[in-house]
């Protein structure tokens, strides 16, 4: 304390930045380390709760359930029903559904959709129908929603005829307080979006995208159930489903209403996803299996894809999630039966039915290490801001360099020498280079993104070829870039040889602007923290993929005069630009670069996520400015 | 009715006030009420303190479904509590009279009646127009000059409450008015606990005034009760027969002696191709007969309760063979109405009303909206649609449109539009809104849920017996009384060419506005009272303890301490 009043405000500038100029790099490092290891540590036992039930109106599996062995039966018969239709053509299998539903005195009806891609184009039909509570003013809806195809491609028969016989059950009683609507959706994702788009008044009739106006129809949807019961047997388990397009999520009450109804009045085993753990002694308390479990989370969240239909509702502010019957034959555990899962799905309908008003309660931004554990926002956040402060840190040091610093201008006063600081900075930054070089990275990055998902309607096209072209336009930036900087900067050592031959007085020769790398990556790093803390909040498994992808070569790769070294680490960055991350990926599923490109393309055009935009229009050019950088001239 | 419901209508009328005389009367004032015989005094002395001469109060759960049941013999089916009234505005005291009448009526129907205020009264300009006496005036008013209408000047308010649930708590005073209460005749079939099971129901008090004699020289107030009921019979076991017994869980024992008439009228189900289907028991002692004509014709079982009970609870069954019928004539509405919200989100959101008219005519019809004040309507984003094709000129389909801006938490937007609905159309109504964001205090508990948006109002002209079920107009059980008949003529809501106005209503809505997290005033609050106590503990301790240097030498006691300060 003592020393530092009496040290003057210049002196403690110096002292702060020489302080920054040493340590910044150092600590920017520790902080990584410290965020890599938080977010290891996130599923670990001590660190996730236990979940609880927030919403007091659900009262999870208190009512009694009406499904009974009757309607087992009922549900064997309607699987032979469903199994039948199933082998139609699209209109004739949604127009003999719609007769099932009406034979139970659901008012029903069909909806014809097309979506045209820049790939291909899909048609079918949808049928949907409405059991209007009995007394009740028709306010608030329900949806229970199975496609046409499961996620393992089968039929998914159990789960219509899951519906059918619930809507019988419905029928019996008088006391629920919302409608039901049965959705029963053609296609991959396309049918339940044409329908939701529908339901809400944004029906189009375009040459992309036309769907058929909705004729009968329910109040302010609350909450949906997706059912995914693949083919006519029994099940294993039955793993949940809640990750949403972009990586939004339900409201965690909805995993907790099936969690808890699970474990009381319809006994099931319950699993997240499709993974089954073998059961051990301390399975919750077991490292590994959560730090998977959420690693799966983190994946599926990531992509922004979302893992069933659940994820479209999610848009619209309804909370959803899917149910999938995960059929193991050779697993050694109990199998469930349509009756179990029957009183399963009612409790849980029962369950929103309770709810007073639109779930708001519980958590929507969750970690899952476990159906019944849970990292909530508060503690899964400071790592990746950690991460993102370490690339400004880094900014800031960098920053630092460029200028003046340090800056040890003595004056004399009462006969002491006094550091004085100046109010700015007397070296000139060059900002020509680095602004080029982002700019033109930025534009090459939304040419590749248009480019994409443009249909051209040459022939032979494919997103493959158009991938191609567009790695093409953005690496043609490279060799330009790097060479004219190189020209510039031998032009600029030749003056500056040539002014130093004339005016001998000067000796500043620390005032030349600072090389063009140092202000270059300065840039880069700080958009790259801006991403990553910004992405943080709207997908926080995508933050932090994209920070560990790029801490490291963005922070430490810099500019060598060995062109060796400058060449690896180009051809690093080059192996985490997007073409170089989809080679990758299709290489870790073993599947063709053109069925992933095909995957994310979808994501954007059908269901609209955010990666492909992100990846080329935000991830892309920051990638290809990192390339320019380390091919810059040193000095 | 076609999906195995049965559809149940009560219908009491009470009149006052026979044998005025038309010079005297006045509007229903002192000289109506001198005398209430079997008239409810507690609805007289509302109506007499408040100088309302036509009262219409409806209470519904459950929607009715128009697609499936055609329409309703009771001519209010809105979800939720429904009032308008025809206030006399010789003093200028509508409003008053109007606040008061909420609030009286609130007491006597233990409903949240008084919460109809300002900000959700209204006063259409073409719908809703008076059922009773004055109609016949205004008839009349053609051929004489002398305008009773002007002498009376009269002003109607309408007010709807769509989340106002309906129990046993409303159906018990509305019981009592009822000259017999629940002891005798068909109103000991109102049994709460089966009427609270159905899957639409309906109760209302009407009040009008009406002619005894065609030339409406003899004048009297009539009032109307109603109660509806929807069964859902083939809910259990999926069997269509029914017995009164079973719908009511009661028997009529005896007919309510104070009656002048009493009877129970049964529609039979419009079977076609099989004409046995069904047996109903005991058949009633004048036959079956059959009214209206053509495609429209309908049987009718007529039972005189004065005269068919004898001491033994009246029985009636209706058994189908194989508790199921094979084919009955489907029942296609004229007019349908839907309204539904379009968009997402909680910043801006769109309204839809569809309105289908499967006839064969065009038609005119006149449209009601009211939309609370928090939803902004943006009149320019106004579309009309018909069968699908955006609409050029407007004029064609809307001929009239009355529009009231609304006012913030004072008066809701009013949109009323005069329609010709062209023949067999489908026309679909558009207009954004935004959401207003509310004081906090403003969102009623349990905010999350959102606010109910009433329904709108479609009004539509029907030819009379159009063979449904029935439709709406409280005049339609006069076509069984042939002995009423005459007071048919010119009576009610219809028009001359023998129609009646029927009044749809759409479903109500629900909107979530912007809703704060009302966790966080309580977060805020006890973490400014921390902060409060440990600043305010903290500057009290400072200012008002005096710190005083106590010198090594003096180890002064406590007692001496004091002293100096």
């Amino acid at each position: 304390m003592g020393l530092l009043s009496r040290l003057s405000k210049a002196q403690k500038r110096v002292i702060f930045g020489r302080f920054v100029l040493n340590w910044m790099p150092a600590l920017s490092y520790v902080m990584v380390a410290v965020s890599f290891v938080w977010l290891l540590a996130l599923p670990h036992q001590s660190y996730s709760k236990t979940t609880y039930v927030s919403e007091n109106a659900l009262l999870p599996g208190s009512a009694n359930v009406q499904f009974n062995w009757d309607d087992n039966l009922a549900a064997e018969a309607y699987r032979d029903v469903v199994s039948k239709i199933a082998a139609l053509p699209s209109f004739e299998r949604a127009e003999a559904l719609q007769l099932e539903f009406s034979k139970i005195g659901l008012r029903s009806a069909t909806q014809n959709y097309t979506l045209n891609t820049s790939t291909d184009s899909r048609r079918g039909v949808n049928t949907y129908a409405v059991f209007y509570a009995p007394r009740s003013d028709g306010t608030e809806a329900l949806v229970l929603s199975a496609p046409w195809t499961s996620r393992t491609l089968d039929t998914n028969t159990n789960a219509i005829a899951m519906l059918l016989t619930l809507g019988k059950v419905f029928k019996r009683g008088s006391h629920f307080s919302k409608d039901v609507i049965f959705v029963v959706s053609d296609g991959d994702a396309e049918g339940l979006q044409a329908w939701l788009r529908a339901y809400h008044g944004n029906e189009e009739n375009t040459e992309r995208r036309s769907e058929e106006t909705l004729h009968v129809r329910s109040g302010a949807i609350q909450a949906a159930l997706n059912l995914d019961f693949p083919g006519t047997g029994d099940y294993n388990a039955l793993g949940v489903f809640f990750e949403g397009v972009n990586g939004q999520l339900p409201n965690l009450d909805m995993i907790n209403t099936i969690s808890q109804i699970s474990e009381g009045i319809a006994p099931v085993e319950l699993t997240l996803h499709d993974e089954l753990v073998p059961y051990t002694e301390n399975m919750t308390k077991n490292y590994i299996n959560s730090l998977k479990k959420m690693l799966y989370m983190m994946k599926y969240q990531a992509a922004g894809t979302p893992t069933g239909n659940h994820g479209l509702y999610l848009k619209y502010k309804i909370d959803a999630i899917t149910l999938h019957g995960i059929d193991r034959p050779d697993w050694p555990s109990q199998r469930y039966n349509l009756f179990r899962l029957g009183a399963l799905v009612e409790s849980a309908v029962r369950s929103l039915n309770n709810l007073l008003e639109h779930l708001h309660q519980s958590f929507f931004f969750y970690l899952l290490s476990g159906v019944k554990k849970y990292t909530s926002i508060g503690l899964y956040m400071p790592p990746v801001i950690i991460l993102g402060v370490s690339f400004i840190f880094q900014a800031l040091s960098l920053w630092g360099l460029s200028s003046d610093l340090p800056l040890e201008l003595e004056a004399i006063d009462e006969g002491r020498k006094v550091a004085v600081a100046l109010p700015y900075s007397r070296r000139s930054r060059n900002y020509k280079v680095p602004a080029t070089v982002i700019g033109m990275s930025f534009v090459a990055g939304w040419a590749s993104f248009l480019l994409l998902t443009t249909g051209f309607g040459f022939p032979g096209e494919t997103p493959l070829l158009k991938l191609v072209a567009s790695t093409g336009v953005c690496s043609m930036l490279i060799p330009p870039a790097v060479y004219t900087a190189r020209i510039r900067s031998q032009i600029l050592k030749s003056r500056k040889g040539k002014s130093k031959k004339t005016d001998s007085s000067s000796n500043e020769t620390d005032l030349t602007p600072a090389a063009d790398w140092i202000l270059l990556k300065t840039f880069i790093l700080a958009l790259s923290a801006l991403i990553v803390t910004t992405l943080s909040a709207l997908n926080f498994s995508l933050a932090v993929t994209i920070g560990v992808v790029i801490v490291f070569p963005y922070m430490a790769f810099r500019p060598s005069s060995y062109s060796i070294i400058s060449g690896v680490q180009a051809l690093a960055l080059m192996a985490i630009s997007p073409p170089g991350l989809l080679t990758a990926g299709a290489w870790w599923y073993s599947k063709d670069i053109s069925l992933v490109l095909n995957w994310v393309l979808e994501g954007y055009e059908v269901l609209g996520s955010w990666l492909l935009p992100m990846l080329c229009c935000i991830y892309w050019p920051l990638n290809l400015a990192a390339i320019v950088m380390v091919l810059l001239p040193v000095s | 009715m076609n999906d195995g419901s049965v559809y149940s209508h009560f219908q009491f009328t009470t009149h006052i006030g026979a044998m005025m005389d038309e010079d005297k009367f006045d509007g229903p004032t002192s000289n109506l009420f001198t005398h209430y015989n079997l008239f409810p005094r507690s609805i007289g002395q509302i109506l007499h303190s408040f100088e309302v001469e036509e009262l219409h109060l409806t209470f519904t759960q459950g929607r009715w479904q128009y697609d499936d049941w055609g329409y309703p013999l009771a001519p209010s089916a809105g979800t939720g509590v429904e009032l308008w009234a025809w206030l006399n505005d010789d003093k200028q005291q509508t409003n008053a009279n109007w606040k008061g009448l909420t609030n009286t009526l609130s007491g006597l129907f233990c409903a949240s009646l008084n919460f109809i205020d300002d900000t959700i009264s209204i006063e259409p300009k073409m719908s809703f127009r008076n059922e009773g006496l004055y109609n016949v005036h205004s008839a009349y008013d053609a051929t004489n000059a002398n305008s009773t209408s002007e002498k009376t000047p009269r002003k109607l308010r309408y007010g709807s409450l769509p989340h106002e649930n309906v129990c046993t708590e409303n159906l018990t005073p509305w019981i009592k008015l009822l000259p017999c209460k629940s002891k005798a005749g068909i109103a000991s079939l109102l049994k709460s606990h089966k009427l609270f099971d159905s899957r639409f129901y309906s109760m209302a008090v009407h009040v009008r005034p009406v002619c005894e004699d065609e030339l409406c020289r003899i004048k009297s107030l009539e009032l109307i009760q109603t109660i509806t009921a929807v069964f859902d019979v083939a809910r259990r076991d999926g069997s269509y027969d029914w017995t009164l017994s079973g719908l009511f869980q009661r028997g009529i024992t005896q007919a309510c002696p104070l009656a002048s008439t009493s009877d129970l009228i049964v529609h039979l189900p419009q079977t076609i191709e099989h004409p046995n289907q069904y047996e109903l028991s005991p058949l009633p002692a004048q036959g079956v007969h059959t009214i209206g004509s053509g495609d429209d014709k309908q049987e009718i079982a007529v039972y005189d309760l004065k005269k068919v009970l004898g001491g033994e609870p009246f029985q009636l069954s209706l058994r189908w063979e194989n508790s199921r019928p094979k084919s009955v004539r489907s029942i296609s509405p004229g007019f349908t109405a839907h309204r539904y919200f379009t968009g997402f989100g909680q910043e801006r959101g769109g309204l839809a009303i569809e309105i289908y008219n499967n006839n064969l005519e065009d038609t005119e019809a006149i449209l009601l909206d009211t939309l609370p004040w928090y939803l902004k309507l943006f009149l320019h984003t106004f579309n009309v649609e018909v069968n699908g094709k955006p609409l050029e000129n407007q004029k064609d389909i809307v001929k009239k449109m009355f529009y009231q801006q609304a006012v913030d938490r004072s008066r809701p937007a009013v949109l009323e539009l005069a329609l010709n609905l062209p023949a067999q159309s489908k026309i679909k109504f558009t207009v954004s809104f935004d959401k207003v964001f509310l004081k906090y205090t403003e969102h009623p508990p349990d905010a999350n849920r959102g606010f109910d948006v009433g329904y709108a109002v479609v009004t539509v002209p029907l030819p009379r017996q159009q063979g449904q079920i029935g439709y709406g107009g409280l005049d339609h059980l006069r076509i069984y009384q042939e002995r009423d008949a005459s007071l048919v003529q010119g009576h009610g809501d219809g028009d001359a060419d023998g129609k009646d106005k029927v009044r749809l209503y759409t479903e109500t809505l629900l909107v979530s506005l912007p809703t704060p997290d009302f966790s966080m005033p309580y977060n805020v609050i006890t973490l400014t009272c921390t902060v409060i106590a440990l600043f305010f503990g903290s500057m009290f301790n400072l200012m008002m303890r005096n710190f005083v240097v106590e010198e090594p030498k003096k180890t002064t006691t406590t007692g001496k301490k004091k002293k100096t300060e």
